[in-house]
């Protein structure tokens, strides 16, 4: 069972609107690396775990991922606030305006809306933990691309941020491997 | 419960863990799991009144405890870290009530919820933040 909190799992401060920005930054929402996939795979992932170790793990970490949606999304609310149809004209956004207009839709940089073919479950705890692994090397390897494309240091702040969590998230799904593997 | 061997030999070592504000912005409180990238520099984050510093500092011991939880879920006999995740959680609850007695509730919770009008339609996070 979740409860609602009614705060940020770290502040969001941008004052800047950049529509390409929020365009890009969507792809850590509904992209194939993203963290409303990461929620789904962990969270999906625990119910099935052989012990307690990994039923809390997977949780916990799932738990944490739905923070970093809302992350995103308050993001991409503050990327793109006030916008016009003339201001997403001009950033070449005319597609997107079409579907959602001002609204936030799960999909990756290039428009591909989310699907759970992101996500993966196949029975076996060490594959299963691989692919967690990985998801979070690939999660944070999208998060430099990100900072690449990013001068805005509020942006900034807040991707460091959310590039770091995979760092910790990997060590621990490593952790987790070895307990299952010494069992 | 039964721990494996893996997690008994493996504690974290003295003074590995980061500064409450550091290890917040940096996100993780190991100092030997920390990877910086490139030569990006963590920086402080704006804060320009009294309900938002309260409500960093709500959000950095809810950070540090839930990092601290991470690590404890692989290594729960790990006594040093579980005094600082205790010492944490007792902060984030006694900045909770401050901050739910001063201005808004942040779960259902909160005693601010007990009197007309109904309280909890405001405070949304990007009300705080943007
Ligand atoms: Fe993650």
């Amino acid at each position: 069972m979740w409860m609602y909190e009614k705060r940020l799992a770290f502040p969001i401060n941008i004052k800047k609107r950049d529509l390409k920005l929020a365009k890009v930054i969507m792809s850590q929402y509904g992209g194939p690396q993203g963290e409303l996939g990461a929620a789904l795979r962990y969270l999906n992932q625990s119910y099935t775990m052989p012990d307690d170790y990994g039923k809390t793990l997977l949780k916990d970490i799932g738990t944490e991922e739905l923070s970093h949606v809302e992350m995103l999304c308050e993001m991409m609310v503050a990327l793109t606030k006030g916008a016009t149809y003339e201001d997403f004209k001009e950033a070449g956004m005319e597609d997107y305006y079409t579907e959602h207009g001002i609204d936030l839709y799960p999909q990756n940089a290039s428009g591909l809306p989310f699907t759970t073919a992101y996500i993966s479950s196949v029975g076996d705890v060490f594959a299963n933990i691989h692919e967690d692994m990985a998801a979070e090397e690939k999660a944070r390897a999208v998060y430099e691309n990100l900072i690449d494309l990013t001068t805005d240091p509020e942006v900034l702040k807040p991707l460091l941020f959310l590039r770091q969590r995979e760092i910790v998230h990997y060590a621990r799904f490593k952790e987790l491997l070895e307990h299952y593997k010494n069992k | 419960m039964n721990h494996i061997n893996y997690f008994k030999n493996y504690l974290v070592k003295d003074n590995n863990l980061t500064s409450d504000n550091l290890g917040f912005l940096r996100g993780n409180m190991f100092e030997d799991l920390y990877k910086p990238y490139k030569n990006y520099q963590i920086k402080e984050v704006t804060i320009t009144n009294e309900k938002d510093k309260l409500l960093y500092e709500i959000s950095m011991y809810a950070f540090i405890m839930n990092d601290l939880a991470l690590y404890l879920d692989t290594h729960p006999n790990d006594a040093n870290v579980l005094e600082k995740f205790v010492e944490a959680k007792m902060r984030y609850c006694n900045l909770v009530n401050e901050y739910e007695k001063k201005y808004n509730a942040l779960t259902l919770t909160s005693d601010s919820l007990n009197t007309t009008p109904w309280k909890w339609l405001n405070n949304w996070p990007n009300g705080v933040y943007n």
